[in-house]
């Protein structure tokens, strides 16, 4: 009597734990990791910073980009990998002279029609990793303004969405 | 050397080094500035008996021991303490020296691992929550390979100890214990007179956890909140049963406002403290969550285990197997001094969530083998098998109440943290039960 019970609790705990072990492992194997799905969402886990302070115009954020070479860092705040695009909307300068972006082997010419200029960049960023990459501006000329902040200024980033 | 010199040696070699690294332990943890949560690290210096937030012997220590540093190294101490002693319980099994020398060294990798370690920095009760179970799952073992009375005592007081941290564990202890004397007398691994005597010990003790989990105050008003906003709400007929149970609807207005910005306090709090819901509550709302568990049976048995199939938007993550297979690992932590300045252990625990849960299923593939040796043999006398066997139903235990009362889905490594022990633990000695299998097998062929 007490062998049955013992071998029934054997079988169900065995079966029913070897199948949790295959559902999970396919779960993180073909839902996950093949198909390159997350559990957490990118636009909630992966922000952009920039080296500049945040500025605001009747209550929207922005920054200045400085003429030269400027840091965006990417960082991820979950323990997922996450793929995706990350896209930034550059303004004109107070000088107008702002130009052109360069960013990993790109060049992009600021589109004086629509008065803007759109970064895309396709990232992949590991568990909580921080990474970063360089966004030149390049102006016609030095741009400065004479309210006593001595910033050379290179665009104005007033937004970014990661997708 | 002589073979019994050796076999002397072998528990010694892991002894000095388990010493080794409570040193280190210790002196790093007093070096990192403690950890402290403003609402909820003061309630723990506030000792009652009867009644009060927190169970009584956590308040106990915490009062006693006044300053912080103190707590920590009294933390630090007794968890390695812990680990140690049941790295040297697997000697007791008196199975091959070597491989014992082996996974002896593997218990201590995951005692001293990071996620336990950050522990002892925490000025709440989830370090000496771990020390308690990890004494108990020791005890378990000395019951059955051993069978003395300083065993049953160790039992005793380590089930003690466990059901005094936490309100949750009262409860989980009040099961543990039936579910324990009922294995001992199934499996036959107790002489009638020492199972008798610890069922009338075990009754004892199970009124007392019990009276102290009903007079402890800890927070359901605030978990009840939580559980309802985060998980209960997103699927449509659980939501209905919510509302008809008197809910005020407000109440979820107000944790969607939180939710959407920063307002200072978090959006489950916010809720907690609104008048309508604490009437809601006061009358009927205390009693909700076990209500709709009762009237949810599919939610009760499988929602733990298997969320998504209830609402497709929910992942593996926000039930058992996603805290356990990621343990305490949240941003902040990641971040935490007490993380970063102790090794992580990759065999245990990883960065990433994928890889956790392809670790976490193999380890639960070698527990599944290793309940399947000697299922259809006559005899059924491998000790080690059997203990396997009620640490795992043990572990689901556990983790089937902190899911039900308190794992909501952004706090569910911390809630099931145990469960991730457990499950590790009941991994390594799977492991060793396994290769000891094999071991003889060889040898019987080599013969």
């Amino acid at each position: 009597m007490v062998k049955k019970i013992y071998t029934s609790l054997q079988v169900i705990f065995s079966v029913s734990t070897g199948l949790s072990a295959i559902l999970i492992f396919s779960y993180a194997l073909f839902y996950l990791q093949i198909q390159e799905r997350t559990e957490t969402k990118i636009e909630e886990n992966v922000v952009l910073r920039f080296n500049q302070p945040t500025e605001y115009l009747e209550g929207n954020a922005f920054w200045w980009l400085l003429e030269g070479s400027n840091t965006v860092n990417i960082v991820n705040f979950s323990n997922e990998k996450h793929k995706g695009l990350i896209k930034i909307e550059l303004h004109q300068n107070p000088c107008s002279n702002f130009q052109t972006a360069k960013y990993s082997n790109k060049v992009i010419d600021f589109d004086k029609k629509s008065d803007r200029l759109f970064v895309e960049e396709v990232f992949s960023i590991g568990p909580y990793e921080k990474k970063s990459f360089e966004l030149q501006i390049l102006n016609g000329q030095k741009c400065r303004v004479d309210n006593g902040d001595s910033r050379e200024f290179g665009a104005k980033l007033v937004g970014w969405t990661i997708q | 050397m002589s073979n019994s010199i050796i076999g002397k040696l072998i528990p010694i070699v892991s002894l000095v080094l388990g010493l080794i690294l409570t040193f280190y332990r210790t002196t790093s943890s007093l070096e990192l500035q403690p950890v402290i949560d403003p609402y909820d690290s003061p309630s723990y210096f506030n000792f009652k008996l009867i009644g009060g937030v927190r169970m009584p012997i956590i308040t106990f220590i915490f009062s006693r021991l006044e300053t912080y540093e103190n707590i920590i190294l009294f933390q630090s101490v007794l968890s390695s303490f812990s680990w140690i002693f049941l790295s040297q319980v697997i000697f007791a099994l008196k199975l091959n020296r070597w491989l014992s020398l082996v996974f002896s060294i593997l218990i201590l990798s995951l005692g001293f691992s990071n996620q336990v370690f950050l522990l002892d920095g925490f000025i709440n009760a989830e370090s000496l929550n771990i020390t308690a179970l990890v004494l108990w799952i020791s005890s378990v073992f000395l019951i059955i390979v051993k069978k003395n009375l300083s065993s049953y005592l160790l039992f005793i007081l380590s089930v003690t100890f466990y059901a005094g941290i936490k309100s949750i564990n009262a409860l989980s202890a009040v099961f543990l214990l039936i579910l324990f004397i009922a294995f001992l007398f199934i499996v036959g691994e107790t002489k009638r007179r020492a199972g008798l005597t610890l069922s009338a010990v075990g009754i004892v003790l199970m009124s007392v956890f019990f009276f102290l989990f009903t007079k402890v105050d800890a927070t359901p008003i605030l978990n009840t909140s939580a559980l309802i906003n985060q998980r209960i709400w997103n699927v449509e007929s659980w939501k209905s049963y919510t509302l008809e149970q008197g809910f005020p609807p407000q109440a979820r207005s107000t944790y969607s406002r939180f939710k959407s910005r920063n307002l200072g306090i978090p959006p489950d709090a916010a809720v907690s403290i609104q008048p309508d819901y604490k009437k809601w509550f006061d009358e009927s709302g205390n009693s909700f969550l076990v209500n709709f568990m009762i009237h949810n049976p599919d939610y009760t048995i499988f929602g733990p285990i298997a969320l998504p199939i209830f609402e497709q938007k929910t992942y593996l993550s926000g039930t058992i197997w996603g805290g356990a297979a990621t343990g305490i690992l949240y941003d902040e932590i990641f971040n935490n001094e007490w993380f970063k300045s102790w090794p992580m252990n990759e065999i245990f625990w990883s960065l990433d969530r994928n890889s956790g849960y392809i670790k976490f299923s193999i380890f639960l593939i070698v527990i599944a083998l290793s309940l399947v040796p000697n299922l259809f043999s006559k005899k059924y006398e491998n000790q080690l098998q059997k203990v396997i066997m009620f640490l795992l139903v043990m572990g689901l235990v556990l983790s089937y109440l902190a899911w039900w009362f308190g794992s909501t889905p952004s706090d569910i490594g911390r809630h099931q943290f145990p469960f991730a022990i457990v499950i590790r633990i009941v991994f390594i000695f799977s492991l060793i039960y396994l290769t000891q299998i094999l071991i003889n097998k060889f040898r019987r062929l080599n013969n």
